[in-house]
């Protein structure tokens, strides 16, 4: 199992009281196996995706990432897992704008103390098809080159898990279909698992498992 | 509709805490400055009150005649109250016992201003009222010598009087002649039967006048065209004695302290609100979207913002209030009347200052925030700068000289602050961007702490720059407040050593020296320098193709030496060389006051002589030092022939004030003034002030905090969510904490050489221009810069830091 959870639950406090986020959830997800997670917003989607990449740490429950208890680490200690594990790709593309497309995709190289992350950064970008663009700034990339670009550095990460959360829902269809594609051929090559959040029943339908969540519990 | 927006948005904005940092930036400036000037307001006032009473009246004129009838009536016809005088040097006598002493014969309307402090017996009152017929008031030190009492006679001439009380103090102690006697007051109606007044000998009658400008200017035109050689005209502002300069420095300590306040208060609004624009945007995008227009949009931030400026003033006048109250109670006891109630014209500048600040340092964030296009909201990204940072810089830089200048009202002192400041500016921006100037190698490095923190430093550097001459300013500012409170201060009172002169040994015969030396050694007082004194007139003589020769309207106590007096320095011109018989030497004062130049001819009168001479040199006067000050020097060559007199000062410490009694009943006909009353005066003064300083000082190293803050701040969203994607990645938060107090501390360790700069080329300009003191070169500043800029604005920025770490990444990625 790489990823496994146990009674995983999330409150947050608010004015009425506590919030309810997630409720209970149990779930387990096979190494290289790839996971739908789908619901209507606001059903807590983002949130479980957090606490699997330990991004986030839950009220009460287990969770366990590559055999590591996430609920039990510091933030630090979590910082190190997901050094090693994790990958993650966001709907809105959270490059850094101050550096070029290489520069974004050397990153994770780079805090991995890896030599050549130059060269594999811009292995990582010709393969996502963005050979001729590695100087440009975020800026300067349509949304579609953008998350191509957060693709490649996902890839870089060379992770066990690849998270996405509606990695086409800023996207035109066709675009967004070209990223999907991008996204299991990225599962694939690194042979990592994939968790993706998505309202894209295309996709959803091409992952090995799917759940759904409706107001914290899966449905 | 927008009003009521502006309103919600203002309470929203202000509750949540976006606007805090400017607000309290302001309410502390109008607060500093507010209570700044209406003390020094207060003070103005206070000290015109004093030098009033010091002359008297508003204006004096003293003459060695009754002022003509004509005059007279023209005079009398103006609205003013009039006191008369007549003052003669007598002898008064009290059996064996003989001193001569300085007698005052004062009319109905004595005095004009302040009152008398008088003792009887036991006990002290204070009166607005002449002597009674028949008796005398007489100075302590007088019924010392003469061995009287209370209640005992004493003869005037031909003339018996019973002293009713002794003088304590008196107004209307600035008379050119007579003043250093010890000093007698009878009734202006008692004078002619003590038969002392007669034609040919010396008196001197002396009018002071009290009332409005405008008639005491026609009273004075009236005196001037009756003038003669010899007569003297005073007014009270020209007041230019140890007092009054030591109260116009402590206005100046407290104008910079106000100035720095303003200038800080200017920079934190000016930061703070870069940081709100940009939180903003996407506002403005959603109105601008939803069809607002762009006029809409400009109405109702600078509503919000004219709302907050009404808040601060609010507060900060209310604040400022009990500050000044405050300086206030420090000093009051050091003026004998009440505090006069302050003016308008402080709430005016307070309240004016923040609209400067608010349309100098935050209308050009307005300007670019108006402009945001409604696509914005799509990409989130800021739209670039364009010409509007021209127009910023100028609006700022505008409203900073501005500033400065409402402020101290000086050409001289807005434009040392703001050219100092610029080029401090242009200094700090050029090492930043020349230091920084390419990024040295791809990537960003955050593979260590001190690699990424290099690697941000090269990628930040326009902002960075801009922070780097914030923290600059901060520092610096706060470093001129310290040295002034420190290093200015001390060097002040230095000037003020505790053996200077506080006794002067006043119109002593050539006869009389050796004995006194003698004396002195006796008594192991150190003596000093016996300068010759004669009166001379002055009369300015027509060059040629000038016509009219016109008679300076004061006759001078002028003395003679072959060397400089020490704390004076030539202005310009020339020491008189050798055995010169020829040129005469003045202050630049009077020099100014009266258009004299090197060379101008002039004709001298003094005892019965008269001799055309120049002006060879002008000398700056040193007045804070108690010695024997001139206006006029010559060389011996020229007053040999004349009678002189000689003048001392002596430092006779307080334990052996006996022998001052001694020495007068040893010398009947010397007088002794003692001014140890006036030196306390004057060191309570420097004392309160530093004591007020250090409250001033702690103002603006709170506005250097708030600045501080507001620079660490402006920005800072995006690093924290630029920390929040790199810790997505596994980055740990000591990595990102170290890079981030390693960038922040290099900034500030540059920061803290810029402020030293600032401070120290502030204080020159301060010292030699403001101050009147001598430039130094200010180790301790270069010190404390450095140190303290790297170590505040490190700790500063690890506090924020540790906020970083406080939130998840998914929190701060999500709901940014
Ligand atoms: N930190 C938080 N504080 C309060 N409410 C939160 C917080 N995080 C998420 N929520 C709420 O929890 C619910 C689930 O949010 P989210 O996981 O983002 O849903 P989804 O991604 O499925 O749209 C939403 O109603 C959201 O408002
Ligand atoms: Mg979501």
């Amino acid at each position: 199992m790489i990823i496994k959870t146990r009674n995983l639950t999330k409150k947050v406090p608010s004015e009425e009281g506590e919030l309810i986020i997630l409720n209970d959830i149990n779930l387990e997800l096979e190494k290289e196996k790839s996971l739908a997670v789908v619901g209507p917003s606001g059903s807590g989607k983002s949130t479980l995706l957090g606490l699997l990449a330990g991004l986030d740490s839950p009220s009460s429950g287990e969770i366990f990432l590559n055999d590591q208890p996430l609920h039990e680490l510091s933030e630090d200690q979590r910082a190190k897992v997901r050094k090693e594990n994790v990958a993650f790709v966001f709907q809105s593309f959270e490059l850094l704008p101050g550096l070029t497309a290489i520069e974004n995709v050397m990153l994770p190289s780079e805090l991995n103390l890896d030599k050549d992350a130059e060269a594999r950064a811009s292995e990582y970008l010709t393969r996502v098809g963005l050979g001729n663009r590695l100087k440009h700034y975020p800026r300067q990339l349509s949304g579609g080159e953008q998350q191509r670009v957060a693709i490649a550095r996902a890839f870089a990460c060379n992770a066990k898990v690849l998270f996405a959360d509606e990695p086409t829902g800023n996207l035109d269809n066709k675009t967004g279909a070209k990223i999907s594609e991008l996204l299991f051929e990225v599962n694939e090559e690194s042979s990592n698992a994939l968790v993706v959040v998505t309202h894209d029943a295309n996709l959803a339908s091409k992952c090995d498992n799917q759940i759904e969540l409706s107001e914290g519990l899966i449905a | 509709m927008l009003l009521g927006l502006s309103l919600k948005l203002f309470w929203r904005e202000l509750k949540s805490g976006q606007l805090s940092i400017m607000f309290f930036a302001l309410v502390l400036a109008v607060a500093t400055v507010s209570s700044i000037s209406l003390f020094t307001d207060r003070l103005e006032k206070a000290l015109l009150a004093e030098t009033q009473e010091f002359l008297g009246g508003d204006l004096k004129f003293e003459s060695n005649d009754l002022i003509e009838d004509e005059p007279y009536e023209e005079i009398q016809k103006l609205n003013l109250k009039s006191t008369e005088m007549v003052l003669f040097a007598s002898m008064l006598a009290s059996g064996d016992n003989l001193q001569l002493a300085s007698v005052k014969a004062v009319d109905q309307n004595y005095p004009l201003v302040g009152g008398v402090e008088l003792r009887s017996e036991s006990k002290n009152i204070y009166v607005k009222r002449p002597p009674d017929l028949g008796q005398v008031w007489l100075d302590l030190r007088l019924m010392d010598i003469l061995k009287l009492e209370v209640g005992q006679t004493v003869s005037i001439g031909d003339a018996d009087f019973i002293v009713s009380h002794s003088i304590l103090s008196e107004p209307d102690r600035a008379s050119n002649s007579f003043a250093f006697a010890p000093k007698a007051i009878i009734n202006a109606q008692d004078l002619e039967k003590t038969n002392v007044v007669q034609p040919g000998s010396r008196v001197r009658f002396s009018t002071v006048y009290l009332g409005e400008k405008a008639e005491l200017l026609l009273a004075k035109n009236i005196l001037e065209k009756t003038k003669q050689p010899g007569d003297d005209i005073r007014e009270a502002q020209d007041a230019n004695d140890s007092l009054g300069k030591a109260i116009e420095r402590s206005g100046n300590f407290f104008l910079l302290g106000g100035l720095l306040a303003v200038l800080m208060a200017a920079f934190t609004v000016g930061m703070s609100s870069q940081r709100f624009a940009r939180r903003h945007i996407e506002y403005v995008a959603i109105l601008k979207s939803l069809g607002t227009e762009s006029w809409e949009i400009r109405l109702l931030y600078s509503l919000i913002f004219i709302e907050l400026g009404v808040f601060a003033i609010f507060f900060g006048l209310i604040l400022g209030w009990f500050m000044q109250e405050g300086f206030t109670g420090i000093l009051k006891q050091y003026f004998p009347t009440d505090l006069p109630t302050p003016g308008f014209q402080p709430l005016l500048i307070s309240s004016l200052t923040v609209f400067i600040c608010l349309i100098g340092f935050v209308y050009p964030n307005l300007v670019k925030l108006v402009k945001i296009s409604p696509l914005s909201i799509l990409r989130r990204e800021e739209s670039k700068t364009s010409s509007s940072s021209y127009l910023m810089f100028a609006l700022a830089l505008s409203a900073m000289f501005l500033l400065v200048f409402l402020y101290t009202e000086r050409l001289l002192l807005s434009s040392i602050v703001f050219f100092t400041i610029l080029f401090i500016f242009v200094l700090g921006y050029g090492i930043i961007l020349s230091f920084f100037r390419s990024t040295t190698r791809l990537g960003l490095g955050a593979n260590n702490p001190l690699s990424l923190a290099w690697s941000e430093l090269h990628r930040r550097k326009y902002t960075n720059s801009l922070q780097v001459l914030a923290f600059t300013m901060a520092i610096g500012l706060s470093l001129i407040a310290f040295s002034a409170r420190t290093d200015l201060m001390s060097t002040w009172e230095s000037t003020l050593p505790p053996d200077s002169p506080n006794n002067f040994l006043i119109n002593i015969s050539k006869s009389d020296l050796n004995s006194i030396s003698s004396f002195l050694e006796e008594n192991e007082i150190e003596e000093s320098t016996f300068y010759p004194i004669t009166n001379t007139v002055i009369i300015k003589l027509p060059k040629e193709g000038e016509e009219v020769s016109k008679p300076i309207d004061r006759n001078f106590n002028a003395t003679w030496s072959s060397e400089l007096p020490l704390g004076n320095t030539i202005v310009s011109g020339e020491w008189f060389k050798g055995n010169s018989s020829d040129g005469l030497s003045i202050s630049n004062d009077i020099a100014a006051r009266y258009g004299l130049d090197i060379g101008d001819p002039v004709k001298v009168f003094f005892a019965d002589q008269e001799i055309d001479t120049y002006i060879q040199n002008t000398r700056e006067v040193n007045w804070d030092n108690f010695s024997p000050n001139f206006f006029v020097i010559g060389p011996p060559e020229i007053f040999k022939n004349s009678q002189a007199t000689y003048i001392t000062s002596l430092h006779v410490p307080k334990e052996k004030d006996k022998v001052i009694s001694e020495f007068m009943s040893e010398f009947k006909t010397v007088s002794v003034l003692s001014i140890d009353a006036i030196i306390d005066q004057v060191n309570d003064i420097i004392e309160q002030v530093s004591k007020a300083l250090e409250v001033i000082l702690g103002l603006t190293i709170f506005s250097a905090m708030f600045l501080t803050l507001a620079t660490i701040q402006d920005g800072f969203n995006l690093r924290l969510h630029q920390s929040a994607i790199l810790r997505t990645f596994g980055a740990s938060t000591s990595l990102l904490q170290k890079s981030t107090a390693l960038e922040f501390a290099l900034l500030g360790l540059l920061a803290g050489f810029l402020g030293a700069l600032l401070a120290q080329t502030g204080i020159f300009f301060l010292e030699t221009e403001i101050f009147d003191l001598e430039a130094a070169f200010h180790a301790n500043i270069w010190v404390m810069g450095p140190i303290i800029g790297t170590i505040l604005i490190c700790a500063l920025s690890v506090i924020l830091i540790l906020s970083i770490t406080r939130k998840n990444p998914k929190e701060i990625i999500y709901n940014s």
